[in-house]
């Protein structure tokens, strides 16, 4: 692991700010019905079909806690290391707004389901591959945030402003989902760390299924809070970022805010502890009205629900219990959490010797299962990876297809792999014929093209000798070589044996003799 | 007949073809209600009732005791169908959508539901005079009073339509809510039996909460035994409510009386904090009589203390005007309720609604409640009530753990107070003194009628017991109830 310089922000002035940044993530939790009702959960649906009593908050309604939330609230806090509290309890949070129907909402203030978790991801930055960006990021830093603490809570309702009939309307449906709050420290100097943060955050939500991390429904949102100060000072003062719709947002909106801050404290300014949202069009942050009234949310301990209990009991892990007061034994989740991303990548570095960027790239684009269908029968796997992530890769997204429509299937890649690696065949014919299939559309498997075309490799050497000659004995060669102020003259030759073969001369071998005979004149 | 009638005699009777359901229940409804018991009654529904319960008697598939027997439920239980006002200007016009828990589990069980009763508004008072239907007035001194022009007295509160109803012979039960005593104060004012049982032991759910925390439904009957008998019927857990108690509700039947003294082997407490100049003479009176009757019957009578007992009050206060801030957060007008005509804004729908729809009571407590729980307030009142509520559980649990079975106090300070007295906050508070304690500590009380005041207004007695032992209380309380006949009054 890297240790983390703090990124510097110049300025004009030569003077050096050092960014702190933290972030909030309200994570929709992946369960059947709400937090504390048996509504339904559902990302489309008319607007109020979704909502029972209890949402509405009907006098003389009340919550009753969704074992299923709590199985996904203390999964996904192991898979962050978090530490459980074995006990912790529910709070309301008061305020008034339209979207909350009760009044407030049921969280978890006074003690959390989980503290002290830390999350390893990675600062990425667009992959490039050729000169051009192809999509996909490298893993370039790595980063250990630390996580303050994980709480369940109630999503609220959603309200929408209908300017043409000066009215709000209100839509219940999303009213009591539940929502796993994780809270980071102030451990990001930048805009790209907190992107990669929440990659790597939504892929661990991805893979234990407990909630399908998509920012666009809404599944997953994230606020920032963004604080400067000189190198060695402590802390300065923090400003909240909401409104941020999406991973690109993100980083712009963090960025955007540091930069302001800089330029409004260079310019004498003070900077002040509020909310600022995130306008898309300008990109810029801009000062909200505080929808939320007072900041003073009067916390009471929710006295309709009884304290939050776990138990670990590993006699008992194998025993899965319906009954709703039985407290979740956390042997149980332990027992049947699936692999988490960083293990899946270690797993393929170590099985297979391929490199981190590899491993992460395979894994972003879903090509895992692909890869071990390939390395079924190829012997070369660092090959193999690296063919499949940038050479295929690059030609399945020119088509929009992905690994799992690939035209080639697995084990006939591992099997030009095998050939690339024995040199039956050069890397410029392996390009083409993997090009025909994906591009082209060719309705024939690898080894029937290069079958058919005779594409294999000359590594005949008595064979090459005589080519060269040949192309040596040819006049322009004769004048190429005569004229001295040609540079690299060989690479010609090469080239011109290369044409002569269609490709399919060992370009090292040629390159050897080539160069041997051309030293003999 | 309805003066003396009770749900033993009456399921007895239908049992017997004596009786008819529909017979009984005109009955009730016969009764002119003129001290504005009921708020709402619904004949259509009260009609089908009738006849199913009827056909069912007729085929010989009673559902058991409490099948036909007519019972009236406070107005801040959830009816469905029915609408449930809590007495308020804010839900006027609601009609839930669902039945609460310990109603629905009266009518699996064949009890008529014959009427919403009036209450103080959403359950916040005393003496059940602030209410938007107007005050309840105590059915007695009873009209077989002779001769001078009677003074109205209270109902008492909250659940003073229900006390009023059942003493009247309106109805032969009533369902009310206990946050500070308002179903025992209103029992113990119209000479009625009323249990508030242990936190937990009846479901929440549809009940419309003041103070969640201290809130449970009660019985008021004309007799302990009527009172056991709805109180088992409805007792035990409930799903919907996470409060709920998971204990099983077993009843040892104390019938089978051993040899001796039947209550030989209780202790009864009297707490010194108890004995205050505030209590009625006769009142007083009455109490030493109630515990030289027991002694008689074989209890052992010792002197306790609950040193905390002067905090009572002022933690009750602050702890439940906190809990009402938080409970009524959600009238809003917004999805049921009130809504004024004024204001554009959020803020002011909100503001105006409420405003408009709460009474001068409601909307004391809750700015009360939003002062106590402020971040710069909280470690002040807030906190230090929660504190002081633990003392108080305490003070209970140590007197139990010495080997006291029950503590036996006044119910109230006084009798009735008059229809037209003021209903100054604090002062209406002190009919709560001998009551809260059971609410701060969610363990079991009931409030038993003893007789009658020289002026003609009912004395009553409470009996305190630690959690999950309501058996105790029943046990003892129809021994007292045997001792003093106040039923024959």
């Amino acid at each position: 692991m890297i240790a983390r310089p703090w990124i510097r922000y110049c300025s004009s002035g030569n003077v050096h700010w050092e960014a702190r940044v933290g972030l909030e993530v309200h994570a929709q939790i992946n369960t059947s019905s709400k937090l504390f009702s048996p509504s339904p959960v559902r990302f489309y649906a008319p607007p109020n079909t979704l909502v029972s009593h209890i949402d509405a908050a009907l006098p003389g309604t009340l919550p009753t806690l969704n074992r299923q939330c709590v199985k996904a609230g203390v999964a996904t806090a192991l898979a962050l290391s978090f530490k459980l509290n074995r006990q912790s309890y529910f709070d309301r949070k008061h305020y008034f707004y339209c979207d909350l129907p009760a009044g407030y909402q049921i969280t978890q203030q006074r003690v959390p389901l989980g503290i002290d978790g830390k999350l390893t991801s990675y600062v990425l930055s667009p992959r490039k591959v050729n000169h051009l960006i192809d999509g996909s990021h490298m893993p370039r830093k790595t980063l250990c945030v630390r996580l303050k603490q994980i709480h369940l809570e109630q999503d609220s309702g959603r309200s929408i402003y209908d300017t043409y009939g000066s009215q709000t309307l209100i839509d219940l449906n999303r009213a009591g989902i539940g929502l796993m709050e994780i809270v980071t420290e102030s451990d990001f100097a930048c805009g790209q760390e907190a992107v990669g943060f929440v990659k790597e955050l939504q892929a661990v939500l991805q893979s234990l299924d407990t909630c399908n991390g998509h920012f666009e429904e809404g599944a997953i949102r994230v606020d920032a809070n963004v604080s400067i100060n000189r190198p060695g000072d402590s802390f300065g003062t923090r400003t909240e970022i909401k409104n941020i719709s999406g991973l690109r947002s993100l980083g712009k909106a963090i960025d955007h805010e540091i930069q302001r801050q800089i330029e409004h404290v260079q310019s004498g300014g003070q900077i002040i502890h509020e909310t600022r949202g995130f306008d898309e069009k300008s990109g810029s942050t801009l000062r909200m009205r505080d929808k939320e009234g007072r900041k003073d949310y009067r916390y009471v301990p929710e006295p309709d629900l009884p304290p939050l209990l776990l138990m670990y009991d590993e006699d008992r892990s194998h025993v899965s219990t319906d009954d709703p007061w039985e407290p979740v034994n956390i042997a149980t989740v332990l027992k049947s959490m699936p692999k988490l991303p960083a293990e899946i990548r270690m797993n393929l570095m170590n099985s297979y010797g391929i490199s981190l960027e590899e491993a992460f790239i395979l894994h972003e684009e879903d090509g895992i299962d692909y890869f071990k269908t390939i390395m079924s029968n190829c012997r070369y796997g660092s090959v193999a990876a690296s063919w499949a992530t940038t050479e295929l890769l690059g030609l399945l997204r020119r088509k929009s297809l992905n690994f799992d429509l690939c035209p080639i299937s697995g084990s006939e890649f591992g099997s030009v792999i095998n050939m690339i690696g024995d040199g039956e065949i050069s890397t410029a014919t392996a390009k083409k014929v993997i090009r025909m299939i994906v591009l082209d559309e060719h309705q024939m498997t690898p080894t029937e093209i290069i079958a058919k075309e005779n594409l294999t490799q000359m590594n005949d050497i008595e064979v090459l000798s005589k080519l060269c000659d040949e192309i040596l004995n040819s006049s322009s060669a004769k004048a190429l070589l005569k004229n001295k102020a040609k540079k690299n003259p060989i690479g010609y030759l090469i080239g011109q044996v290369l044409k002569q073969t269609k490709g399919r001369a060992n370009p090292t071998l040629v390159n050897q003799i080539m160069t041997e005979k051309v030293e003999k004149l | 007949m309805m003066r003396n009638m009770t749900v033993a005699k009456a399921a007895r009777l239908l049992r017997e073809g004596q009786l008819t359901v529909s017979e009984l229940c005109s009955s009730c409804l016969a009764i002119e209600d003129k001290y504005n018991a009921f708020i709402t009654i619904d004949h259509d529904k009260i009609a089908a009732q009738v006849k199913a319960s009827e056909d069912r008697f007729r085929k010989g598939m009673s559902l058991g005791i409490l099948d036909g027997i007519p019972f009236a439920v406070k107005d801040n239980f959830s009816t469905k169908g029915i609408r449930t006002t809590c007495a308020s200007r804010a839900l006027l016009d609601y009609v839930p959508p669902f039945n609460a828990t310990v109603v629905q589990r009266l009518l699996d069980q064949g009890g008529i539901l014959i009427g919403k009763t009036n209450l103080d508004e959403f359950a916040m008072g005393t003496t059940n005079v602030v209410s938007e239907f107007g005050p309840v007035r105590n059915p007695w001194p009873m009209d077989d009073c002779p001769g001078e022009s009677k003074e109205s007295y209270g109902a008492g509160g909250s659940s003073g339509g229900s006390a009023a109803a059942v003493a009247a012979g309106l109805s032969l039960v009533g369902i009310g809510s206990d946050t500070g005593g308002s179903v025992r104060l209103p029992a113990a004012w119209c000479g009625l039996t009323g249990l508030k049982p242990t936190y937990g032991r009846l479901s929440r759910y549809g009940l419309i909460p003041l103070a969640s925390s201290f809130d449970s439904p009660g019985v008021i009957t004309k007799t302990v035994h009527d009172v056991k008998s709805v109180y088992q019927a409805i007792a035990g857990h409930d799903n919907k409510d996470a409060t709920s108690s998971r204990q099983s509700v077993e009843s040892q039947d104390h019938e089978i009386e051993e040899y001796g003294k039947p209550l030989a082997k209780y202790t009864i407490g009297i707490a010194q904090e108890h004995h205050v100049t505030e209590l009625d003479k006769e009142v007083l009176e009455c109490w030493s009589e109630t515990i030289r009757k027991m002694e008689l019957n074989g209890a052992k009578i010792i002197k306790v203390s609950l040193p905390h007992s002067y905090l009572m009050l002022p933690c009750y206060t602050v702890l439940t005007c906190v809990e009402v801030s938080s409970n009524m957060a959600r009238y809003d007008g917004l999805r049921y309720g009130f809504r004024s005509s004024t204001g554009e804004t959020t803020d002011e729908v909100y503001g105006y609604s409420r405003a408009e729809g709460f009474g001068p009571t409601v909307r004391r407590r809750i700015l009360s409640g939003t002062y106590f729980s402020l971040r710069n307030n909280r470690h002040r009142y807030l906190e230090k009530a929660q504190k002081i509520r633990r003392l108080i559980l305490d003070d209970y649990e140590n007197v139990f753990d010495s080997g006291v079975d029950m503590i036996l106090s006044p119910s109230t300070l006084t009798t009735a107070a008059l229809s037209n007295s003021d209903n100054d906050m604090i002062d209406t508070l002190q009919h709560d003194y001998y009551l809260v304690g059971a609410n701060l500590t969610g363990m079991p009380s009931m409030a038993i009628p003893i007789k009658l005041a020289k002026n003609g207004l009912p004395m009553s007695m409470s009996l305190i017991a630690s959690r999950y032992q309501e058996d105790k209380i029943f046990h003892a309380a129809r021994i007292i109830e045997k001792e003093f006949n106040f039923l024959a009054s």
